[in-house]
Formats: C-alpha cells, structure tokens, sequence
C-alpha cells in the first residue's frame, strides 16, 4: 500500500507508518491484467502521460531510497538486480543478473552479471559498480538510510569496505555473509538498495541527485524539479526486459491529495492514487473508473501482553470479538479495507480465509469471554494509542467506542506525533493496546508471522514470546517444500491468532483512477506501487 | 530621519537575535518534549544505530543537551549563529542547502503576496470609502455583511469553494475553449502552474487576500466614519471645499494611518502564512515549506528561512514607519 | 511621591463632579441609542444564545455526544431528514448535540483570546505611544520579535509541544500570537492622537499624564482597536477550525465546530453537503452576531456620533 503525504503527514513518517512499504520483491512477471478501469488502451508503446507523486527525500544514491515516492521514480530509471516470484516465492533473472548461487550452507553467494550492461551514460555496469555502490552504502559514514539491508554481509558497517564482497572478474562478484541465510537472493530483489552506481555519480553526488545516471528502461529528462515535478523519457539504448511502454512519464509533485484530485479533474494527471481523504468524493464521480486492488499491508493493534490486564488471553480475545470490522470498514474506510481473516495478508501466498477464530463480530460472546477471563471492566480504562494526523483518529475512536459499548470498558484515545510514538514503541511503554501496521519486504507467511509476533522480532513490541511458535517457524524455513513450510507456518499462525498478542483488523485496499487516455493500469503488490512502465497512452 | 532610519537599522540585530533565540528554544524543547527527529525519518524498524548517530552529526542534532528538557542548549545557539554569520544556513533532511530551498520558493511567495496584498488594499480601501461615506446606506451594509462572511469561514474552506467553483467548474471549460483567451482560463487556476508565474496565482491571490481585503475595508470605514466628524473636515466643509476633495484630502490621509499598521503587519502574516492556501493550490511557497519542516522537526529549515522572513518583515515595517510621516507630518522622528 | 498622590488626587476629585454627569447622561444616550437600534436587539439575543449554549450546553441539547453508546456508526452521516432535522456526523453522533456541544470548545477559546489580546495589546500600545521614547523602542521590538514567527507557523510549533490540547493550551497560544497586531495598531492610533490640539490644550491647562490618557487618547484611539478585535474574535473562532484542520487544534473524541468544518470539508464535496453546511452555518451566524454587535455598541458608545 502506498501512503500518500499530505498537509498533516510528515512524508517519511507515513512513508513508514505502515512499515517499509516500498520493500517489495521485484514482482512485475505476473500475467494479472489489472485493471482497465477507463479508456481504450492501444496496448502500443508510445505516447506520454502524468501520474501524482509526493516529493521523494532522495534519488540518488540509489541506496537512500527508502520510500515509496523515491522508488517509484528510482524503478523506472533504475533495473533491478533480480526479482522475486509473487506467487511462488523464486527468483526471476529479469534483471541484471544472469545467475546467483549459493554455496551448500546458503554463505557465500556468487552473482554473475549479464554481459554488455551500461549506465545512461555509458560507462560499464560490472562488478566494480556493484562494489562500489555496496561499499558506500553500508559504511555508516555515508549514513545511506538502507544500510541495513547490508548487515549480513561480512564486515558491513565496519570501514569503508566490506571483507565480504569481492570481484571475481568484471562480470562476476563474490557476497559472503556473516551466516547463513537462505532468503538473500529474495532480499536482492529490493532493487534500490542494491543497485550499483555509476563512477560519474558517486563522484558528485550532489549533481547526480538532481539527476540520476541509471541503468533502466527510462532515463531523467532534465532535472529534478523539486516540488514541481520529475520527467523521464523512453532511454533508447536499452537492452532490459522491463516494460516501458510510454515514451515520457511525468510525475507531478504535490503536498495535499485534495489539490491531486482537483488537477486531475482538470486534465493535469492522467494516473491518480486515490488517497482516503477525497475517495468518497472521487467514487461518487468516477465510479467503476476507479482501479481498486488489494494491497498486502497489515492493520493491527498490539497488546502490552506484560501489563495487567492485557496479560489476559482471555480479555484480549474479548476485546478482538467486540469490534465491528466490518461496519467500521464500511462506515469509516468507505470499504477499502478487507477485514482481517489471518496475520499473513491475502496477497501473500500461503495466507488462510478463515485462520482467526476471534476476529469476526460476536458480542455475546466477547460477554461470556469477559466474564470467564474475571477481569472487571469497571476496574481499568482502555488507553488506546495511535500516531496523530494519519487518518486513524476515526476508526481506532469507532472501535473503542464497540469495545466501550459491549464489554462495558471506558476508553481514553492516546495520539502522539510520531517521533514519540517511535520512542513508545522503542521502550515498550504502552499502557494499552496500540496501533501499529505492517507490509512485506518479501512475499512469504514468515515475513509477517516473525517480525510481528516472533520472540525479538524486528516489529514485536508487544513482549510476547512464545517457544513453540518460534519453533514451527523455524521448521517452517527448513521444510523442503513450499507446500509443507505452509503448513508450518499455519500452524504457528494459529497459537499467535489463540493467544492474540496482536488483535488484526484488515488489509488495505489501494484506488487508482486513471483518465481516458492511458490503459492497462495495474498494481503491483510487490512494490506496493503501480506498474507505471507498463501504462500505454491511446494515440 | 536619516539618524532614524540608522537607529532602526541598528535595532534590528536584538530582534534578529530575540528571534532566533526564540524559535531556537521552540525547536530544542520540541525535540526534548516530543522525541528524536531523526529516528522519526523511519518507521517502526530503524536503520543501524550507527547511521542514526552520523545523521544526527550531519545536522547537528547530536548534542547531549537535546536529551535534558528544558535544557536551552545555549551553546548550540551560538554555534548557529557564528555559523549563519559565515552566511551558511545548513542543509535540511534531505541534504539540501537551505538557503538554496529559500531561493527556490521565495520569488513564488512574493508573487503571491503582491497579488494579495494589491488586491486587498485597492480593493479593501476602495469598499471602506464606499461604506464610509454612506454610512448606515445599502453599500455599507452590504460591504459590513460581506466582510463578515470573509472573516467567518474558515480559509481551507473559502479556499476550495473557489478552486472548485471557480477555478474548475468556471476554469475549465474555458481553458478547453478555444475562444476564450489564454489567460483568462490560466487565471481561474486549480492548481499553480509554473509556465503561468502570474497568472496561476491570482485565484489563489484573491483568496490568500479575503480575510485582510475584510479587515481593511472595516477599518478604513470606521476611521473615515470618526475623521469626517472632526473639526478640521467641518471647516474644510464650512470653507466650501467640495466634498469629494475633503475625503479625498484631508481625510482619507488621516484615516488611512491604522490602515497603513495593519498592511505592514499582514506582509508579515502573508509571506509565512500562507501555508493552507498554498496547499490547497499546490503551490510550492515558504509557508509549506516551513509547515512542512515544522512537521518533521526539520530544525535548520524551520531557523534559517524564518530568520530570513523575520529580515524581510523587519524592513517592511521600516517603510511602513516612514510612510506614516508621509502621511502626517505631525509625526516627528526625534 | 506623596506630593505625586496627592497631584492625582486633586485632579481625580476637580473632575469628579462633571464626569459623573457626564457619565450618566452618556449611559442615558447610549442606553437610548441602543434601544432603538433593531440590529442592536437581533444580535443580542443571537449572543445569549450562543453563550448559554457555550456554558449551559445540557439546556439545549439532552446527551452529550461524548457520552457513553452516543453516537452510533451506523448512523454515520445520515443526512437530515424530517425526523432528525440536523442529521449525524461522520462519526454517527447526532448533528444538532455535537454543535451545541462544541460551542462552547469555540467560542470560549474566542472571547477569552479576544479579552487578552485588548488587554495586552491596548495596555503596551497606549505605553508605546504616549511614553514614546525607550519603552517604545523596548516594546516595538519584542513586537517585531514576535512578529517574526508568522502567527500560524507559532501556533504550529507551539501546540506540537502540548500533547494535551484543550481551551486553556489554545487560549495561551493563540494570545502569545495574537497580542502584536492590537498593540501595534493601538500605538500608531496613540501616536496620531497624541499630536491632537485638544491633548496639547489639556497639556497645557495642566491636566496628568494618566488624566489625558483616560479622557483623551483611550477614547480617541481606540475605534481601529475595537474593529480589530471584532474581526479576531470571528478569526479566532475559524483559526481554531484552521489549526485542526491542520492537526494541530483539538482531537477526537473532543467535539469542536472546528474538528466538524474540518471533517465536513471533504465530505462535502462527496455529497454530504449537510456536514459542512451546519458548523459553518453555525461559525457564520456566531461571528456575524458578535461583530454586529461590536458595531452597535461602538456607535452608541461615541459620543460624538450624535
């Protein structure tokens, strides 16, 4: 799901509120023909359209990128290394590399490269290139904001090079990682934060930010306007296999999705995210017009499961079964929400329908939980946390208001700006059930299952821990087929959705509109972007 | 009033530094009360500690004081300050140079002041003359019931009634017209475009200008109401001038005094407050770029263009003390 | 000083006399003039009205909308028909509660803003420019230093640093930021009254200081002060919309004119015109009742009118 900035939004805090949004597997390969929502598409390459964007923080490194906004852009200009299957989960050498191997304990990785790649402007795309860009982004001094994604490479973060990567020839390059890990190929697929650089732009990149030197089927056409807008046009010595249908794609910035809508209304973009704030109005004119498609990000709210009396499974199960989350999915949402029936989100292969047993409505039965799990709900108030101006001040209030109204618990709404929030989050300070989101960084059960409720995940703050789940996970990894390590993960999923350290409450829905003039619209899940290189203009 | 002028042109550094010092104290305390700006730039999961610490380095955000509430981190004042000195305003999150960013948004700031700014003078001085001169008549209640209507909705809301009215329902189909001129489709605008500098801005003008155009047009008519009363304009009357040449003359010149303050203080509230009205417009100007630095806590932002702004005021005001001698020559500037 | 005392004391008691009757024939007229004014009556009552739903909301509406199992989802939006005139908000609450209820979050916030701002901005304006001099060099600065900080942008990062915002955070951060253009605008009015023959006439007959301010500038200066702070009560009441709207004014479950202009805004444009219509309605009729009747009283107040 993409998040739209706006007025009340810091553009990298709801980048980030629902998690790293912007980190999907490559996808792109799926034959799913999207939408069509209006127009009569040639399906021919040519022609120029414009879609909305919000100003990006960086383009260039590659590496800063952290964002959807910036990815969006850097996706067109930039190839990926390699993509991942969305539906099965393999790698796809629809990039720049011709093969990747693993060693047989999954350590040391081998990447060949394709043969005669070039940068915009000429200069080799080989082993140098990837080394060098690597090596820049995991030294700290640098401070590249995905640095993280080279922690497992032996020596990151240490010096100005890292002892783990090394040239084999010009074509072939050498990752060795402090341990095993089985999913770095998938982790590549990531492509800004491992794309190679250009000597040319590394050796000012000031100037390169303005104006990236890729690798990709588009290249910028001038610079950056910043604020105003960023255009790329068709590279003509391009020898990928990604789409590019249209010649020119301009993005035009803007700060208010309101003034997006408008523009749009008035002919200035053809290709529109639909932000939540002016959806009713843009459903009542557009009506079918209005690309909908589900996205794989996660609402939930976590439990302090240390603090009386959310150590009570019971309770926590009461309260997940007071709440309408289909009325307020309806009524606040205006429907662009899936209520929750699983941790693991729809998109995601090897997510259930019908996996959470207290996740659909039943107040008579939140009672009777209540009741048993002896805890008086005149005894405590329910503090309710949430970030302030993301838009969750409505629906977090409608569902306390439920929880108030059938289990007879008072309520108090607890917003932050985000920074404290962060801070919170950081030193598991909630004194009540908290909103947080999340979505995937590759498509797999485990990706949700171990950061949200895993013992030390990277996203659980909710203290839960639990010996077991961790261990169908880890059985889960190791399973031989895709079909077994489901399985697993089912299995794991179904202790964590019985004791409820978080309760889910849906996965997003995006809205793309899209004029007259453009066809074949589609989004990927996986970027959580819409495919802009496959959009063709009608002539 | 040479010396005058020198003794406000020295005054102006305790201002400068009351500012600073000012709004210094307001970002540090942000910082200590609400959290780490940096680590807000990510979300739940951060980058290594390691990249937090050299990006708190890089913008000078990573003294221990931030750390101790109500701590006014003195020193790092007088850091930024021998820093801006040197003429050097830092960069902002995005690693780009601040006063760059300024130089970038100002002139389309300025443009969207004048436009306002003429609008709401003529315009507002023009009806405070009309209503003052037929008091209690058609005119001036007309002129006491519009202003209201100004001054009551909220400017988010008067601001997208006339994008959408105006600027779309209107705008639209002239701009698809192809008789309608050019420019008359460009100035009923949506959203600000750059191939119409000026043009593009005058809708937006027009809406950033209605709450002062309101408060001009009521003062102008009360103190024409209370100048036409006194002795002077009864003389000038009993000596037969006409009438038009007593308002013109005698009055208006007086009357305008209170009016003249309120333009020098609204120049002020224009170049840095028109944050709503340029979102809604999309127009990329210094108030959205301050409200968008206050809302990630973007300290060198938020420091260095309100110090420019606050120069910028500064002057205005200047001018606008010396016109009141123009305008009375009582005023002695001793 | 004693000497001091008692100069101000002869003065208080030479004058005691006349002003009295003054005073009472002036009330005498102005009660007079005010009786017959028919804008004078209209407003009045709209006032009482507005204030006895700011202090007194329980008279006007029975539940309020923060009240336990209030407002209903299922309700969300319903727009008004002949059963429920007003309607629901966007959160399902009844329509007509939810204004009378956050009246008083308004217009409260308004007049004590409005109060403060006149005292302060009179008080330094009429020290700046009767004193003149060094407390005027003193005041103009801190003035301007204020004045630098645009009024919303200070708001902005005023309230970002109170979590908890209610009346009393909004009163003080609107007034820290609203005092300025009072005072500058009472200290130029100071200045040109103060070069009037009738102050250097009773200068010269030995009035005090403190004598001709009362009698003389205050009087003579205070109209544009007056149509100011009428026009900032109304701004403040729709600045209190525009901070929420920028996310920085109240917060839910809190119910304010402000938050529903805010919320309505969007909606109404999707065709729930009832949502925008009524707060603003509400803002327009309020703002409206209080400058008219700023202006009556202003009218009647001037002796010279007559």
């Amino acid at each position: 799901m993409r998040i739209k900035t706006h007025f009340r939004v810091t553009a990298v805090a709801a980048a980030f509120a629902l998690g790293l949004t912007a980190c999907g597997g490559g996808g792109g390969t799926t034959d799913d023909p999207g939408g069509n929502p209006s127009g009569e598409p040639t399906g021919e390459p040519g022609g120029s359209y414009s879609a909305d964007l919000t100003e990006p923080t960086f383009l260039a490194p590659a590496s800063n990128c952290y964002e959807s906004e910036c990815s969006a852009v850097l996706k067109m200009v930039n190839d990926p290394l390699v993509s991942t299957d969305f539906e099965t989960g393999e790698l796809i050498f629809d990039g720049m590399a011709e093969s990747i191997e693993p060693n047989d304990d999954q350590t040391v990785w081998t990447v060949t490269l394709k043969e005669g790649l070039m940068f915009h402007n000429g200069e080799p795309v080989d082993s140098d290139a990837f080394l060098r860009a690597w090596n820049y982004s995991q030294n700290p001094k640098n401070a590249q904001a995905t640095a993280g994604f080279m922690a497992r490479i032996e020596g990151a973060g240490k010096g100005p090079e890292m002892s783990g990567l090394k040239a084999v020839d010009d074509q072939t390059f050498e990752v060795t990682l402090s341990g095993p890990f089985s999913q770095f190929g998938q982790q590549m697929s990531y492509a800004p934060a491992f794309a190679p650089i250009a000597q040319e732009c590394i050796d000012d990149i000031k100037a390169c930010n303005e104006s990236p030197i890729g690798t990709g089927p588009y290249q910028m056409d001038g610079k950056w306007m910043h604020d105003q807008g960023i255009t790329v046009t068709k590279w003509a010595d391009y020898q990928g296999e990604l789409p590019a249908n249209a010649d020119t794609i301009e993005f035009k910035m803007f700060t208010a999705p309101t003034a997006a809508y408008r523009d749009y209304q008035n002919g200035g973009v053809d290709v529109l995210n639909v932000a939540p704030e002016i959806y009713l109005e843009a459903k009542g004119e557009l009506a079918d017009a209005i690309l909908e498609e589900p996205t794989a990000s996660l609402t939930y709210l976590g439990f302090p499961t240390k603090e009386a009396p959310y150590d009570n499974e019971q309770l926590r199960q009461a309260i997940s079964l007071s709440i309408d989350r289909e009325l307020i999915i309806e009524k606040v949402l205006n429907g662009l929400a899936d209520a929750s029936t699983d941790i693991v989100t729809p998109p995601i292969p090897g997510s259930r329908d019908d996996a959470c047993e207290f996740c659909t409505y039943d107040p008579q039965r939140a009672k009777d939980l209540l009741e048993e799990s002896g805890v008086d709900p005149s005894s405590f108030t329910l503090e309710l946390y949430f970030n302030a101006d993301s838009g969750h001040e409505l629906w977090t209030e409608a569902a306390a208001r439920q929880i108030q109204e059938n289990l007879g618990i008072d309520y108090e709404l607890k917003s932050t700006e985000w920074a404290q929030y962060l801070e919170l989050l950081d030193g598991e300070e909630f004194t009540g059930p908290f909103r947080l989101g999340w979505s995937l960084d590759y498509p797999s059960p485990e990706n949700y299952l171990r950061p949200i409720v895993g013992t030390g995940g990277d996203s659980n703050y909710t203290g839960y821990s639990n010996p077991e789940f961790d261990d169908l996970v880890v059985q889960g990894d190791e399973a031989a087929t895709l079909e077994e390590s489901f399985e697993l993960y089912a299995q794991a999923g179904d202790i964590a959705l019985e004791e409820m350290p978080i309760i889910p409450m849906w996965s997003g829905t995006t809205a793309i509109a899209a004029s007259d003039s453009v066809g074949d619209v589609r989004y990927d899940v996986g970027d959580g972007e819409i495919a802009f290189g496959e959009i063709t203009v009608s002539q | 009033m040479g010396r005058y002028v020198a003794r406000r042109l020295v005054q102006f550094i305790p201002v400068i530094l009351g500012t600073l010092f000012l709004l210094h104290v307001l970002s540090v305390l942000t910082i200590q009360i609400v959290g780490d700006p940096v680590r807000a730039l990510f979300g739940e999961n951060a980058p290594p500690e390691a990249i937090l610490e050299q990006l708190r380095a890089n913008y000078n955000l990573d003294d221990d004081c931030l750390e101790q509430t109500g701590n006014p981190c003195v020193r790092l004042f007088v850091d930024r300050l021998a820093q801006y000195a040197s003429g050097d305003f830092g960069i902002n999150f995005r690693g780009r140079s601040v006063a760059e960013l300024f130089v970038e948004r100002f002139p389309v700031t300025v443009r969207l002041t004048v436009i306002a700014l003429v609008f709401e003078t003529v315009v507002g001085i023009f009806l405070g003359v009309m209503a003052g001169l037929r008091k209690d008549k058609l005119v001036d209640n007309f002129v006491r019931f519009s202003t209201v209507l100004l001054i009551a909705f909220p400017v988010f809301v008067f601001g997208t009634l006339a994008q959408l009215f105006i600027g779309l329902e209107l705008g639209l189909p002239l701009r698809d017209s192809e008789r309608a001129p050019e420019w008359l489709g460009q100035m009923l605008t949506v959203t600000y475009n750059p191939e119409f500098p000026w043009l593009s801005l005058m809708l937006p003008g027009l809406v950033l200008g209605a709450f002062s155009l309101a408060a001009i047009a009521r003062l102008t008519r009360t103190s024409l109401i209370e100048n036409l009363r006194s002795d002077y304009v009864r003389t000038a009357r009993a000596k037969g001038l006409t009438s038009s040449r007593t308002v013109g003359v005698h009055t208006l010149r007086n009357s305008l005094i209170p009016v003249v303050t309120y333009i020098g203080i609204d120049i002020g509230l224009l170049l840095g407050g028109a944050l709503v009205t340029e979102g809604i417009f999309n127009i990329p100007g210094v108030g959205q770029l301050v409200f968008l630095a206050i809302q990630a806590n973007d300290t060198p932002v938020i420091l260095g263009v309100v110090t420019i702004l606050t120069v910028v005021f500064l002057v205005a005001n200047l001018l606008v003390d010396i016109l009141y001698a123009a305008l009375d020559p009582r005023i002695r500037y001793e | 000083m004693s000497d001091f005392l008692a100069a101000q004391d002869s003065a208080g008691h030479e004058h005691a006399q006349p002003r009295s009757d003054q005073n009472r024939s002036l009330w005498g007229d102005v009660r007079y003039e005010l009786m017959r004014n028919p804008v004078f009556w209209v407003s009045s009552v709209l006032v009482l009205v507005i204030l006895s739903m700011a202090f007194a909301p329980q008279l006007w509406a029975e539940t309020s909308p923060t009240a336990r199992g209030a407002c209903r989802l299922e309700n969300a939006r319903v727009e008004p028909s002949a059963a429920h005139p007003f309607g629901y908000t966007n959160a399902g609450c009844d329509m007509w509660s939810s204004l009378v209820y956050g009246t008083g979050k308004s217009v409260i916030v308004a007049i004590l803003v409005t109060i403060g701002t006149v005292i302060v901005g009179v008080t330094l304006g009429t020290v700046a420019g009767y004193v003149g001099g060094f407390a005027d060099t003193v005041i103009s600065r801190v003035t301007d230093i204020f004045f630098g900080l645009p009024f919303i942008l200070g708001a902005l990062v005023f309230l970002a640093i109170f979590p908890d915002r209610n009346v009393w955070t909004l009163t003080a951060v609107l007034t820290m930021f609203g005092w300025t253009s009072l005072t500058r605008v009472m200290r130029g009015s100071v200045i040109s009254t103060k070069q009037k023959d009738y102050v250097d006439a009773a200068r010269a007959l030995g009035a005090t200081n403190f004598f001709i301010i009362r009698k003389h500038i205050l009087a003579n200066s205070i109209a544009p002060v007056i149509v100011l702070a009428t026009i900032g009560l109304g701004a403040y009441i729709s600045a209190e919309a525009t901070l929420t709207f920028l996310g920085v004014g109240y917060q839910r479950p809190t119910v304010s004119w402000g938050l529903l202009v805010a919320e309505g805004q969007n909606l109404a444009l999707a065709g729930f015109w009832h949502l925008l219509v009524l707060p603003c309605a509400f803002i327009v009729v309020t703002v409206l009742s209080f400058i008219l009747l700023g202006d009556a009283l202003r009218d009647a107040l001037d002796p010279r009118a007559r």
